[in-house]
């Protein structure tokens, strides 16, 4: 699987000349797409916006025109919303798959997202009845979120673990009975819920980047910043769990201190991707898995791609989703799971065939 | 500078695995750990390299081994697990790397501590390779490899041992005899190859008796849980103890080469 897709990547001589190309491509990929994103709307698509935009705002000399403070106020903070969720799910996936040695984990089949759904939702119904939480509003959808991510989190790899082993059936019967028992009581809540509430639920089972601003960026980018960082951080750590649990702590790394600690801060980096975009599927999925068919498994640059790839690929996504039945708009949770599912089950497929890995 | 067990026993849902073990094992000594299955020698293993849980006491270097963090014992002891599950394509070179956690020593030690590590297995070729598609036995010697890599990464550390559950056990019979010979190498003090000032001890679980006796120092003999002898090779491998510990006969001769004893089995 590596050594026949590495064709492209062959190109650079060394690993580290192919290392330093992979992550030239990817920023400039992420960069286009950030690009692509503010100039595309359903208004207008006009290439140099953003630096009109930007010129306007730092000399302050042109009138800023409507468009540009639709960019500079709706699509900018969308598409910064769009590359932050991209990266933090990519990343959780990446770290998931470590943490169960297994390449098959994500937020999404694992029932976090749907956890951290669940928490949003609850908030959103019952918010409005407590004056306090009404006033702290997206503040609170965040908490709420990150509680659900939490619990649904150490549902399953409680239930999942027989005798200290994470036992890989037991792991993904325990996602779909969390995604369902999650998916029940978002149905129930949808059928107490008036009218503008089920609105907001709906928006969330399928995500959406549409409701994207300044606010909602200034909580998101620094908390779901820090907690890949965090997560960066265990990368050896990581590698390590990958050579079997036994040998990461023979070489000295407190295997359950670092699991429960990758595992909060999955559950803090999803449950906030969650309060503001929805349950957006299959990207923490599919990025470490592209990245693992062209280049490296070692975590060490792993994460980092991860986070890139994952952002340029939600961005694509969105673009798509605005984009693709303008002027309305394809909620971004479908798109992905449109894409995701079918790429999805040909791994499965790769997987039948192939000896290495085991389910 | 030793390793040192008394009294020690365990005990997994009433029944007693190990059961009060006393023995010293010294730095620049290999000692071979022999037993019929399941008699004991991979929890004792795990016991000694600190991640098991036991009654009575274990001294490493004198510290009592409960006293001692994951990353304080991972630079006084390296560990080879009888199996290692790796499902992720990771290349020889990263396998190895491993062993040395990030920014310990400078990239040009680590390389040359990788390149090393992967000579004395014999396995210097398989460096660029893919870890997935290497044979049972291949793999095999790139773990041990990384073993051997945590162990130079502590060079500075003088007196360390290495732990190794049934490292020739998917080895082909030129590799069997390379590995134990190259271990002997590196338990040797005053071997001039390595760090000289260094002592390194070593405890080996093998099933070939024959490779215990021509390479080991001493041999640890285990039965249901018991230690039935710690002493040397010529000592051991006699034939009414092999007949009583593992219950088949052998004819005990002498090495040509080296004068160790050697078994054969009989075949009635």
């Amino acid at each position: 699987m590596k050594t026949a897709s590495l064709t492209f990547w062959q190109l650079g001589q060394s690993h580290e000349h192919r290392r330093k190309l992979e992550f030239a491509v990817l920023s400039f990929c992420l960069l286009t797409l950030l690009w692509l994103g503010v100039s595309i709307g359903a208004s207008n698509v006009n290439f140099l916006l953003p630096l009109e935009s930007l010129y306007s705002r730092l000399f302050g000399t042109l009138e800023p025109s409507i468009t540009q403070s639709v960019v500079l106020n709706i699509r900018l903070p969308r598409v910064i919303m769009a590359l932050l969720v991209g990266a933090a799910l990519a990343v959780s996936g990446a770290s998931l798959q470590g943490v169960c040695r297994n390449p098959l984990a994500d937020p999404g089949l694992l029932g976090i997202s749907a956890g951290a759904a669940v928490g949003a939702v609850m908030m959103i119904l019952f918010a409005s009845h407590i004056p306090f939480l009404h006033v702290a509003g997206p503040y609170a959808v965040s908490v709420a979120a990150f509680a659900g991510a939490a619990v649904a989190t150490f549902s399953v790899y409680s239930l999942a673990q027989v005798n200290g082993d994470i036992q890989i059936p037991t792991f993904l019967l325990a996602g779909v009975a969390v995604n369902a028992l999650a998916g029940a009581m978002i149905g129930g809540l949808s059928f107490i819920a008036d009218d503008q509430a089920l609105r907001l639920i709906t928006f969330w089972m399928m995500g959406s980047l549409a409701s994207a601003t300044w606010t909602s960026v200034a909580i998101s980018a620094p908390t779901l910043a820090i907690a890949m960082f965090a997560i960066y951080r265990k990368r050896h750590a990581l590698n390590l769990i990958l050579l079997g649990e036994a040998n990461a702590r023979f070489t000295g790394i407190d295997v359950e201190k670092v699991k429960t600690q990758l595992l909060w801060l999955n559950a803090l980096a999803v449950g906030v991707a969650v309060a503001f975009s929805g349950i957006i599927g299959f990207i923490g999925l599919v990025v470490p898995h592209i990245l693992r068919m062209s280049s490296d498994t070692n975590y060490r640059y792993l994460i980092v791609n991860s986070a890139l790839l994952g952002a340029a690929l939600l961005a694509l996504a969105d673009l798509g989703s605005r984009m693709l039945i303008a002027p309305a708009e394809l909620p971004i949770g479908i798109l992905t799971s449109l894409i995701g599912a079918p790429f999805f089950i040909g791994l499965l497929m790769q997987q039948k065939r192939r000896m290495g890995f085991s389910l | 500078m030793s390793i040192q067990a008394s009294n020690l026993s365990v005990t997994i849902n009433g029944r007693k695995i190990l059961d009060d073990l006393n023995f010293t094992c010294r730095a620049s000594e290999i000692t071979a750990i022999v037993g019929e299955n399941g008699a004991g020698k991979s929890t004792l293993l795990n016991c000694l390299a600190g991640v098991s849980k036991f009654a009575g006491k274990i001294t490493l270097n004198q510290y009592p081994i409960e006293s001692l963090s994951l990353a304080t014992l991972a630079k006084y002891r390296a560990v080879l697990p009888q199996s290692s599950s790796l499902n992720f394509p990771f290349s020889v070179h990263e396998v190895v790397r491993l062993a040395m956690s990030l920014g310990c020593l400078s990239q040009t030690e680590q390389e040359r501590i990788i390149a090393d590590s992967l000579a004395l297995v014999d396995a210097t070729q398989f460096i660029d390779r893919d870890y997935l598609h290497l044979s049972g036995g291949e793999k095999q010697r790139v773990q041990l490899a990384r073993v051997l890599a945590q162990l130079h990464a502590h060079d500075h550390y003088q007196s360390r041992f290495l732990f190794l559950d049934e490292p020739t056990s998917a080895l082909d019979l030129k590799h069997q005899y390379s590995t134990l010979k190259m271990l002997r190498e590196l338990c040797t003090p005053n071997n001039v190859r390595f760090n000289p000032a260094r002592k390194i001890g070593a405890l080996v679980i093998v099933h070939d008796l024959n490779l215990a006796s021509f390479y080991c120092d001493k041999i640890l003999l285990l039965d249901g849980g018991r230690l039935i002898a710690h002493d040397t090779p010529e000592k051991i491998f006699q034939h009414h103890i092999i007949k009583k510990s593992f219950g088949i006969d052998v004819i005990v001769d002498s090495h040509p080469d080296s004068n160790k004893p050697y078994l054969i089995p009989r075949l009635q």
